[in-house]
């Protein structure tokens, strides 16, 4: 008969061990995540934005995270390709006497006087309303990104070329904490969708390069007001 | 099993004999047993003589007015048929119950009701969780300045009343120094933002892993689904606001009048779950735009914010950017002690 309870004991105790909700095995969410990420495949999304971006220059290194595409640039930027105006390095036209090719050079063959505007906004001189605002002078000028030498390309501190469509590079030799957030996904912006193919926002993106800071300005609605909604009804 | 199970409240009856959690492995409608539903779930409820007679009066109510206009010879087909969509619609279960077909029917029969009332086509969806996703947040208080384009945005994509102060995000301005705490902050700020010494905090619902307004739910009207969002069924909600007062973080919402979208403003891709057409006297609140979110989009809320304050992504992606987020900055949750597991972090730069 003892034996008979003994058993009957153990048989409840294993028994009761069995929970039947299997979230509650995990006792908190983050080890639930931890073990259900285990066999994750990824989800691929429909890209139906209207983002141009590149899926050629995704990695950014080895590690899988890092892998992501971002938008083209140079189909922005409307006055690119630079050399359309700027057929000669600076050096050059230093020499003649400006940065800028004059009326008499040889760019201006067959343009008549009214096309003038589409290089010079309000007959101004092309690029008139950059102003550099991003350090200062003693840190940044406009040769410090921009390669004097072939005008189509930035440049590093080293001096070597860097496509305008990867120009995180740029960014990057000085703003390294922002850049090491950015590739991982803490700063900047995902532009599709949280799937599989992520595409990310570069720093041009959202940063004025000439004037990165984000600006003060009005809120775009006014904020909750907690007592209306109770005189409502 | 009998088909006697009762997984519903009604009134006069006791209470639920078992609970079937939706969120615990395939969704409860696949479930192999056989789950009443529709007529079922509302005639074979027992009940007692007093709320036998009130339920009788009610259906006589709608139902004569719907047998009239449906066999009237000098209504129109139209009328015929809003009539009885509105009889399908009047007796239908809980979503939560509902299988695959009857979830899909439902959504038809509300899209064609849109229709011949308003001579206009939505798109409504009833698409189920997606598989190996677990839906999480992350925000970064050092990057809100306050600009508060996540709430238009949100008010537009998720046909909010454009009436009352119906927004689900709301964003506080706190004043540096002072902690989080939401007693001190400002919701009412209107000036040029970032304002000096102050930083700004946005909360909403926080799709908690243990969700204290499912649990007091007395009609299981709102539940967790397997891919981590808490949904609200608007059809099966009675009102009561329990969830309202349960949830710890303000994240619910309650339409105390019938909601107004103008007609050119409304967001016509829906989800049942999200953010299609509410009536007066039901709860609301965040989905994490459920209608686009499983479509593998981010919410209007992320895609909107011009400063990346807000991050999206799927918690049981390895490589998802609040995976890296949530292991590699310093991260916190809101009133953590509470045990309700948010999913909704916030960090800082």
């Amino acid at each position: 008969m003892q034996r008979f309870i003994y058993i009957i004991i153990i048989l409840t105790t294993l028994f009761s061990c069995k929970t039947e909700d299997p979230e509650k095995e995990y006792g908190s969410l983050h080890k639930r995540i931890e073990h259900q990420s285990e066999h994750y495949k990824p989800f691929h999304v429909q890209n139906n934005s209207e983002i141009e971006y590149d899926t050629t220059q995704v990695a950014l290194d080895t590690i899988a995270a890092h892998r992501f595409a971002i938008p083209k640039r140079s189909s922005i930027v409307d006055t690119y390709p630079c050399n359309n105006c700027h057929v000669l390095s600076v050096e050059e036209l230093k020499k003649k006497g400006g940065n800028f090719v004059t009326p008499k050079d040889k760019t201006h063959d067959g343009v008549s006087a009214k096309d003038c505007k589409s290089c010079h906004e309000y007959l101004k001189k092309s690029h008139w309303n950059v102003s550099l605002n991003h350090a200062d002078d003693k840190a940044m000028n406009c040769a410090t990104c921009h390669n004097q030498e072939e005008m189509n390309n930035l440049v590093s501190l080293t001096n070597k070329n860097i496509n305008f469509n990867n120009s995180y590079q740029v960014c990057s030799q000085c703003h390294s904490t922002q850049f090491n957030e950015w590739k991982n996904g803490a700063h900047g912006k995902q532009l599709t969708g949280w799937g599989e193919p992520k595409v990310r926002q570069t720093c041009v993106g959202c940063h004025n390069p000439h004037d990165p800071a984000i600006k003060h300005r009005w809120p775009s609605r006014l904020n909750t007001q907690m007592i209306e909604q109770r005189d409502l009804e | 099993m009998s088909n006697n199970i009762k997984k519903w409240f009604s009134i006069g009856s006791n209470r639920v004999e078992k609970k079937e959690s939706c969120d615990s492995g395939k969704p409860c409608s696949c479930k192999s047993e056989k789950t009443n539903d529709g007529f079922d779930q509302v005639l074979n409820a027992p009940t007692d003589r007093r709320s036998a007679i009130q339920k009788l009066t009610a259906g006589l109510l709608i139902g004569a007015g719907a047998v009239s206009s449906s066999c009237s010879v000098s209504k129109t087909d139209e009328a015929k048929e809003i009539s009885d969509i509105d009889w399908e619609e009047y007796f239908k279960g809980n979503y939560k119950l509902m299988t695959d077909t009857e979830k899909q029917s439902t959504v038809d029969r509300l899209v064609r009701s849109y229709e011949l009332r308003n001579d206009k086509k939505i798109d409504m969806s009833a698409a189920g969780p997606i598989d190996d996703v677990l839906y999480g947040y992350a925000f970064n208080i050092s990057k809100c300045q306050g600009y508060m384009d996540c709430i238009n945005a949100c008010v537009e994509e998720n046909n909010q009343d454009r009436d009352s102060q119906m927004q689900y995000i709301r964003i506080h301005e706190i004043e540096k120094g002072e902690g989080i705490e939401f007693k001190n902050g400002d919701d009412t700020y209107y000036h040029e933002v970032p304002a000096a010494k102050h930083f700004y905090i946005g909360t909403q619902c926080y799709h908690c892993d243990n969700p204290p307004c499912v649990e007091v739910c007395p009609v299981q009207a709102t539940w967790k689904e397997k891919d981590g969002l808490v949904v609200i069924d608007y059809d099966w909600c009675i009102g009561c606001r329990y969830c309202m007062a349960a949830c710890p973080y303000d994240g619910r919402r309650f339409n105390w009048k019938t909601p107004e979208v103008p007609e050119e403003e409304v967001n016509k891709n829906q989800h049942y779950l999200g953010n299609r057409l509410r009536k007066k006297g039901v709860m609301e609140k965040c989905t994490f735009c459920i209608q686009r979110s499983r479509n593998g989009k981010n919410p209007a809320c992320v895609d909107a914010c011009p400063t990346g304050a807000r991050v999206f992504g799927n918690l049981l992606d390895p490589n998802s950017d609040i995976r890296w987020i949530i292991e590699n900055k310093k991260v916190f949750r809101l009133k953590e002690e509470l045990g309700t597991e948010p999913k909704f972090w916030y960090y800082m730069d």
